[in-house]
């Protein structure tokens, strides 16, 4: 059996080590853009703000792609060619495949504003993208950061580690629209504005400004908010989302939406060629829809269904939700399901303390916990997303407990206690 | 807020002692803490009971178990009655008269064909001050050497104090602990070995005190105290140097006293400059946080007081980690002020001079120090030994020491029961117990009480005191040297030492609770030592690094005599003695209450006992380079990892019938020169499974 | 591979487990000194009370971990002998296993900034919560040893 696997990151190598262990014998071989050792993405922006060293950014050690028997070839895949079970690569060659797993991931999204293709204008997806911005930023002292969603923040973070002045400017009228309740997100905003960040929310650029500098090039001088207001900064950072990495599928009777459209085993429309990661779009089991979750967490869980049921066992996926965490000014942040439901449906139960920066927030649909939202303590996060994911009947009496009180496992055995059996 | 105690009231309070119908007044003499007791006695003047004094106003009725336990052993069936001799490996009962012709005879004899240096004495347990004195004279009248409590117990302390002080006696009685802000107890379980007075501390903390302990165990003393440190054990040292080194650098240290008072302190600086907390936590296993609070608590309460146990003497490396803690009370100027100075059971009043005339003084002709003495039992240079105590329990390496004992030619001993040296005996003597002898006995707090005779004499018991001033009889020296009677001794030891001159048996019959020491020719009494600031050193000034025989330089303990030299890969545990408070050296086994409060065990960590395989009450071997032995396990979490602890109390020759845990000990000083070791030992350990069990 | 057991119906809930943890992460390896140390140790192992039941949670070593799939670090992995380690080097305290783990058995470490899980006292012969269960609620044996074991307990009971 042949495999192939596009992309190495989280969804390609969980798949890689699944095949691998369940198929000894097997021929691996992942192709990837990126010529160098798995790593983690999400640890870019702590490379970028120097609180690791490069070599912690890797994930797996040296001698991984020889070890595991994985061949690897370091070159972006240009076509699938489903018919004849092939993949082109950009220096022309053919590979064949058996079994085809795209985990291409997602790039990120640079809206089309006037002077985006300056020199200082940066995103924060890769290793590359990291070093690149490690090299350019000696020069700066204010940056202007795209986006207020955790991957802008983190970037944020990354550069204000480096003593650089963080300007945030978001379209919605909170951080991270997407991962947190207006609550929960001025008290990240609080935190943040004390360690010295200015955010503008409501808010977009139109224009960013450039000068000459010293190579005949231009760089990046300001920024042009809606507002009219201009902001003097020598770097901008784009961070206003991601789409995912369809391309090599066009023309080969993949199915797309947003992302590639898969089944619960990760396949996608056309046998033998499966997907899982950023770039797949999976059930999403509380919205009960296909639905992009492009989090680690869910692309390691994907790569793994989808590395089982190409290597012959099968495995199903019992969905995505979304699910965060962060850490800001040693705070930590989590927050599961889904945040905001329309009027008029479900209850939610909410606690904050914000002179201590303690919030929580339980939103049930049907006596079932179906989404959260913790500030400050966390321990326990776990137990609640596990209630998430498994739909189980909760009873309000413990919600309401649960906002005040420390957060522990109850264990599936006692009275009284939420968990019944899954899928009751 | 104030105090809740003022012991200058305390003794308006309290009646003077006196006999009152059969209920007696004594001195416990166990432990040197002084505790007053009432002892019931029966109309033949037989002890029947014997409880904690009210009216003391030092242990105000407070006592610990082995006093009371005496009255088992009193008049068992181990109590020794009649003069002894061993006639074909068996006691016969002789009379005191052929008893003392042979010894004398004997004595003679090795005298003139051995020298003086050939005949020795254990003496740790020889009796009261009559008994005490006699033997002093005795010595000086014949040279010979003797072998007390000092290098099984208190040597290297006195030592180092000595050298820095020039006393080596406690500087502050323990009622002034409530006076003090902060008491420091290192290595000490006074909660157990002096029951009697641990509420001095509890008072203390009443009145505002903040008392801290360290010790790598969680003992009885940690548990009612404000702090307890555990550190690992035998690196006290480190976290002493640590804290002089913190009181140093952050200037805490009581900058005039040092100035006026003290010598050395640069050296003392320099000494302690790289020792940084850092380094102290890596050593001691106490948290850096820790040690820093500690210095400023010390750096900013005073008065504090210190109270060092056997925890950090009977060790390897005592001689410096003592001067470190005692430089850290004298930089700190906590000496000689109310609630400041040290704290011991060490209670030096000097000794009587001239009792002898000088023409008559006969100098041992060998000089031997504890160690060397092994070496000359076992070549024969010793031919006659005169033993009051149980050396073959109580010194390390005991079988050794047995088997030197035994090889000597002529053994007397003087004792209460048959015990494991008495055994080897070829004379065994009656001794009375110190209920039936009265005599001047100190204490804890720096007192000295009277302690009358509550009982008769057992059978033919007879004191030190009357046995050799009749063996001095018969053997032809000045009997006119020796005391007719304890009383007479008192008066003789006290005109002859112009420090107690002032107390008089009358003054302290009329004083409750005794009369604090010093008391010169004016007959003021000091209440603490160094109130005026003058030392008797050479300088006149506290001399911080002491005599320079000891350095103040952290040493490990696997590195320090007793470990140097053995692979920890083969004994990887630590094998330590440690005590309980219904035990005093070997003589309480005799009794049945001890036997029922205390049996022989090895205290465990959990884990260390999963790592040996043995759950409780499993019996254990453990082994040192210098010997083995099995105890049951108890395992608790209140000791550290790889550490073993029992009780150095149990003998062959009592109803525990153990072999003594001193035979695992090597003989070994610390480098102060002075103790023998009984803590911190290298050792392996591993489940001893008999066959049918 | 052996693993800790919980048995509910013989816990008293004296969180003696939790003592013993804390030690045995201590630096100064002393349950007495541990509450002083900074960073100040934390239990692996976390008991609690609903109702009068007591739950005591511990890393269950899933054979499919979710803190494993997680971890964006790598940090967390599984060990030769199929325990789940934790790698703390590797951590960067981003608390996505404290996120996912369903019995919330992952501890946020918050001052070292690190997560802290059982690593079933991996250099002794036993770990130390399960010494410290004096009343034997929690067992360390294999699946097989405690199917036998369960069994047996129930004959007894009825």
């Amino acid at each position: 059996m042949r495999y192939l696997i596009v992309g190495n990151s989280a969804a390609g190598i969980f798949a890689a080590e699944t095949i691998r262990g369940l198929d000894q014998a097997g021929q691996i071989i992942m192709v990837s853009q990126e010529d160098n050792l798995p790593y983690s993405r999400c640890l870019t922006s702590y490379l970028l703000g120097q609180e690791i060293p490069e070599q912690r950014i890797y994930i797996r050690n040296d001698n991984y792609y020889s070890e595991t028997g994985i061949e690897f070839i370091g070159q972006n895949v240009e076509q699938v060619d489903a018919r004849a079970k092939s993949v082109l690569l950009a220096n022309g060659e053919k590979l064949s495949y058996d079994k085809l797993l795209i985990a291409t991931g997602s790039s990120p999204f640079t809206p089309p504003i006037d002077g985006s293709n300056l020199e200082g204008v940066f995103q924060l997806r890769t290793l590359e993208d990291a070093k690149k911005i490690a090299d350019f930023v000696p020069n700066v002292k204010e940056a202007v950061v795209v986006g207020a969603g955790l991957v802008g923040l983190k970037g944020a973070h990354g550069l204000h580690e480096l003593g650089i002045n963080v300007n945030v400017v978001e379209f919605a009228p909170q951080l991270m629209p997407l991962s947190l309740d207006s609550e929960a997100a001025g008290m990240v905003a609080g935190l943040l504005e004390k360690d010295g960040y200015r955010f503008y929310l409501n808010n977009k650029v139109v224009k960013i400004l450039g000068e000459k500098n010293n190579n005949g090039g231009m760089t990046v001088s300001g920024v042009v908010l809606d507002s009219g207001e201009q902001i003097a900064c020598q770097l901008v950072l784009m961070a206003v989302g991601v789409r995912p990495n369809t391309a090599l599928v066009r023309d080969s009777g993949v199915k797309v939406n947003k992302g590639i459209i898969v089944n619960d085993r990760m396949q996608t429309s056309v046998e033998d060629i499966y997907s899982a990661g950023d770039v797949a779009e999976t059930y999403d089991l509380l919205w009960d829809e296909n639905r992009i979750n492009a989090l680690w967490p869910m692309a390691t869980a994907q790569g793994i269904v989808a590395g089982c049921n190409m290597a012959g066992i099968e495995r199903r996926y019992e969905g995505s939700m979304g699910l965060n965490s962060a850490v800001f000014c040693g705070v930590g942040v989590i927050s599961a399901g889904i945040l905001n439901l329309p009027d008029g449906e479900g209850q939610v139960f909410r606690a904050a303390e914000p002179q201590r920066n303690y919030y929580r927030k339980f939103i049930l649909r049907d006596d079932r916990l179906v989404g959260m939202i913790m500030v400050g303590e966390i321990e326990g996060a776990g137990f609640l997303s596990a209630l998430i994911r498994k739909r189980v009947k909760v009873n309000k009496t413990v919600v309401n407990q649960w906002l005040t009180d420390k957060i522990s496992y109850q264990g599936y055995f006692s009275e009284g206690i939420p968990m019944g059996k899954v899928g009751q | 807020m104030g105090f809740y105690i003022r012991p200058q009231v305390l003794s308006h309070n309290s009646k003077p002692m006196a006999h009152h119908g059969d209920m007696r007044t004594s001195i416990c003499s166990l432990c040197n803490g002084g505790c007053g007791l009432k002892v019931s006695v029966d109309q033949s003047a037989k002890v029947q009971a014997v409880f904690g004094d009210p009216d003391n106003p030092y242990n105000k009725g407070k006592l610990c178990p082995k006093p009371m336990e005496i009255v088992q052993t009193l008049y068992g069936p181990d109590r020794v009655g009649y003069p002894l001799k061993k006639v074909n490996g068996q006691f016969v009962r002789i009379s005191w008269d052929e008893a003392l012709n042979i010894i004398a005879q004997k004595h003679l004899n090795y005298l003139n064909n051995d020298g003086s240096g050939s005949i020795v004495g254990f003496t740790s347990k020889i009796g009261g001050s009559y008994s005490k004195l006699a033997l002093s004279i005795f010595s000086e009248l014949t040279g010979m050497a003797n072998f007390g409590t000092g290098p099984i117990c208190y040597d290297s302390e006195e030592k180092v104090r000595k050298a820095m002080f020039g006393s080596g006696s406690a500087s502050t009685p323990l009622s002034d602990a409530i006076f003090a802000k902060l008491i420091l107890i290192i290595g000490n379980n006074c909660a157990q070995t002096k029951a009697g007075q641990f509420q001095w501390l509890q008072e203390a903390r009443r009145a505002g005190a903040k008392v801290v302990v360290i010790d790598p165990r969680y003992t009885e003393t940690a548990q009612q105290v404000d702090q307890f440190i555990q550190i690992k054990p035998g690196t006290d040292g480190a976290l002493g140097m640590a804290l002089l080194h913190l009181i140093i650098k952050n200037k805490q240290y009581d900058e005039e006293f040092v100035r006026e008072k003290t010598k050395d302190f640069d050296q003392l600086a320099k000494a302690v400059a790289d020792f940084t907390p850092e380094k102290a936590a890596q050593i001691t296993g106490v948290p850096q946080e820790v040690i820093e609070k500690l210095a400023r608590d010390l750096g900013t309460s005073r008065p504090a007081m210190l109270w060092p146990g056997r925890g950090i003497v009977c060790v390897n490396n005592a001689g410096s980690t003592l001067l470190a803690f005692e430089a850290l009370m004298a930089i700190l100027g906590n000496i000689g002020k109310p609630g400041s100075g040290i704290v011991s059971h060490i209670n030096g009043y000097g000794k009587a001079n001239n009792l002898v005339p000088p023409e008559a003084v006969v100098k041992p002709h060998r000089k031997r120090n504890a160690q060397e003495l092994y070496q000359a039992l076992e070549e024969g240079e010793i031919k006659m030994l005169y033993i009051a105590g149980n050396p073959c329990a109580n010194w390390p390496d005991s079988n050794r020491m047995s088997k030197g004992i035994a090889g000597v030619d002529f053994v007397v001993c003087h004792t209460l029961v048959l015990d494991d040296s008495a055994m080897l005996a070829d004379i065994v003597l009656p001794a009375v117990h110190w209920l039936e002898e009265s005599g001047m006995q100190a204490g804890i707090n720096r007192v000295m009480q009277w302690k009358e005779k509550t009982g008769e004499p057992y059978a033919e018991a007879k004191s030190g005191g009357d046995f050799f001033r009749q063996l001095a009889s018969k053997m032809g020296l000045p009997v006119s040297c020796f005391p007719d009677n304890p009383e007479e001794a008192w008066e003789l030891e006290r005109t002859h030492n112009p420090a107690i001159v002032g107390i008089t048996v009358e003054r302290m019959r009329q004083t409750p609770g005794g009369v604090h020491y010093p008391c010169p020719e004016n007959g003021e009494e000091s209440v603490r030592l160094f109130a005026n600031a003058v030392f008797p050193t050479a300088s006149g000034k506290i001399e911080l690094l002491g005599d320079k025989r000891v350095e103040l330089k952290y040493s490990d303990p696997l590195e320090a005599p007793g470990n140097a030299g053995m692979l920890q890969t083969e004994y990887p545990y630590l094998f330590s003695t440690v005590k309980v408070a219904a035990h005093y050296h070997t003589e309480c086994q005799y009794s049945e209450w001890a036997r029922e409060l205390e049996k022989p065990y090895v205290e465990l960590h959990p884990l260390t006992a999963v790592e040996l395989e043995v759950t409780d009450g499993e019996e254990l071997r453990i082994e040192t380079a210098t010997g083995s032995l099995v105890l049951p396990v108890r395992i608790t979490h209140t000791v550290p990892r790889n550490v073993l602890f029992t009780q150095p109390y149990y003998t062959m020759k009592s109803g525990y019938e153990t072999l003594p845990v001193n035979s695992l000990f090597p003989v070994a000083c610390d480098q102060a020169g002075g103790n023998f070791v009984n803590k911190n030992i290298l050792c392996r350990a591993y489940a001893e499974r008999r066959l049918g069990r | 591979m052996p693993k800790i057991y919980f048995r509910p119906e013989r816990c008293d809930g004296c969180r003696a487990c939790e003592l013993a943890c804390i030690e045995k992460h201590s630096q100064t390896q002393s349950i007495f000194m541990a509450n002083l140390e900074k960073p100040s140790p934390q239990s692996r192992i976390r008991v609690s009370q609903s109702a009068n039941q007591f739950a005591a949670v511990v890393c269950q070593q899933c054979l499919q971990a979710m803190c494993v799939e997680a971890c964006m670090t790598g940090a967390m992995q599984y060990s030769e002998s199929g325990a789940v380690i934790h790698d703390a080097k590797q951590c960067v305290g981003c608390w996505m296993c404290v996120m996912v783990c369903p019995f919330g058995a992952v501890i946020p470490l918050a001052e070292a900034k690190k997560a802290g899980k059982c690593n079933l006292c991996e250099e002794e012969k036993l770990p130390a919560c399960v010494l410290a269960c004096t009343r034997k609620a929690l067992w360390y044996c294999t699946g097989e040893e405690y199917e036998i074991k369960a069994a047996g307990e129930l004959e007894c009971a009825t």
